[in-house]
């Protein structure tokens, strides 16, 4: 048990040095690798205090399981919309979807439409508005 | 030993191990809530910070990088001590000398970190809405010329900085307030191990408040 404790330091000595190492990359411009260098680096950060200082190196599968839900869905969260931002203005319609169409002056009338069932009157005729005094 | 454990076994638990296990476990499904109760502000995040670069590297420039810096530094530390305390107290631990002594000023040691951080967190909110940089009607920015909302991108940047960070710091009230109650607790116990299982859960909390600071360090202090 006592190797545990000394990973435990050892862990936090890591992280220490992983965050100078985040200090460090803020003062370099490697644009666009700053962010994913840091988010890296702090993915990194974030594996060391889960498998060592969680315990999850030592844990059951289920408990793994749900550690790995809530990132899964929060990848799925960002990837999705990311999957939409970054495409907005790809190009417009292709050319070829666009194809002219016969225009059919018949399909711009609309009938009005027409009842299926009408009620029966004692005299034959439809039942209308006149009826209703009547009711 | 065996028997002091099996005294504190609840029902429906057959054994210490199952008990610790449920709970352990019930902990990472409710810290896996907690990532995406976060995780729409970071989606939020990741929108703007897509659209407004340039607005992001101005507001990441108004930030004490330094000060940021120690405050990660404070809670690493922070969550070092917590690490020791749950492997000191743990059931399974083969130390059989008195281990209140120990595991007691380690936990005031990580809520006086604790609340360090949080003394530096708002001395620095003190110095944005002095300088107006809070969103609302008070904000300014002298330099706005070169963004595309006319001051408003910049100002979205600082509605997430105080949004997320804000509500990291209401987690580190209840991390403080949950540490330094188990520090009290184990204090005043007769037998510090039966308190193991809450303080392994406590644990995980002050672990997961921990690794959330840790991304948001560099998303909002270190754009470039």
């Amino acid at each position: 048990m006592r190797s545990h404790q000394l990973s435990i330091y050892l862990t936090f000595l890591a992280l220490t040095l992983l965050l100078a190492a985040t200090i460090g990359l803020s003062f370099v411009d490697i644009r666009p690798w700053n962010l994913w260098l840091g988010l890296a680096i702090a993915t990194a950060k974030m594996l060391l205090i889960a498998w060592v200082f969680m315990n999850l190196a030592h844990s059951i599968g289920p408990v793994r399981v749900a550690a790995a839900a809530g990132l899964l869905w929060l990848s799925f969260a960002i990837v999705c919309t990311l999957a939409d931002y970054t495409t907005r203005g790809w190009g417009e319609t292709p050319e070829h979807w666009l194809r002219q169409t016969e225009h059919v002056e018949s399909y711009d009338r609309v009938e009005p439409p027409q009842p299926e069932f009408q009620i029966p009157t004692a005299s034959g005729r439809a039942l209308d508005d006149s009826d209703l005094g009547s009711l | 030993m065996a028997n002091e454990m099996s005294s504190e076994i609840a029902i429906p638990y057959d054994s210490a191990d199952q008990q610790r296990s449920a709970a352990t476990f019930g902990m990472w499904v409710f810290l896996a809530t907690e990532v995406l109760f976060f995780g729409g502000l970071f989606v939020g995040y990741v929108v703007y910070r897509y659209e407004y670069p340039e607005a992001f590297r101005t507001g990441s420039a108004e930030l004490n990088l330094w000060s940021g810096g120690a405050m990660t530094l404070l809670l690493l530390l922070g969550s070092m001590l917590v690490a020791v305390v749950d492997h000191l107290i743990a059931p399974s631990a083969d130390n059989r000398s008195s281990l209140r002594g120990p595991v007691v000023r380690r936990l005031v040691a990580t809520t006086v970190l604790g609340i360090a951080f949080l003394a530096l967190e708002f001395h620095e909110y003190h110095q944005l809405i002095q300088d107006g940089r809070f969103p609302g009607h008070a904000f300014r920015l002298s330099d706005v010329s070169s963004d595309p909302l006319d001051g408003r991108s910049v100002e979205m940047f600082f509605t997430l900085f105080f949004c997320m960070t804000g509500l990291h710091a209401f987690h580190m009230c209840l991390g403080i307030l949950l540490v330094g109650g188990m520090a009290v607790a184990i204090g005043r116990s007769e037998q510090p191990r039966s308190l193991a299982n809450p303080m392994s859960v406590i644990g995980l909390y002050w672990h997961f408040v921990d690794i959330i600071w840790v991304f948001l360090y560099p998303l909002f202090y270190l754009v470039r």
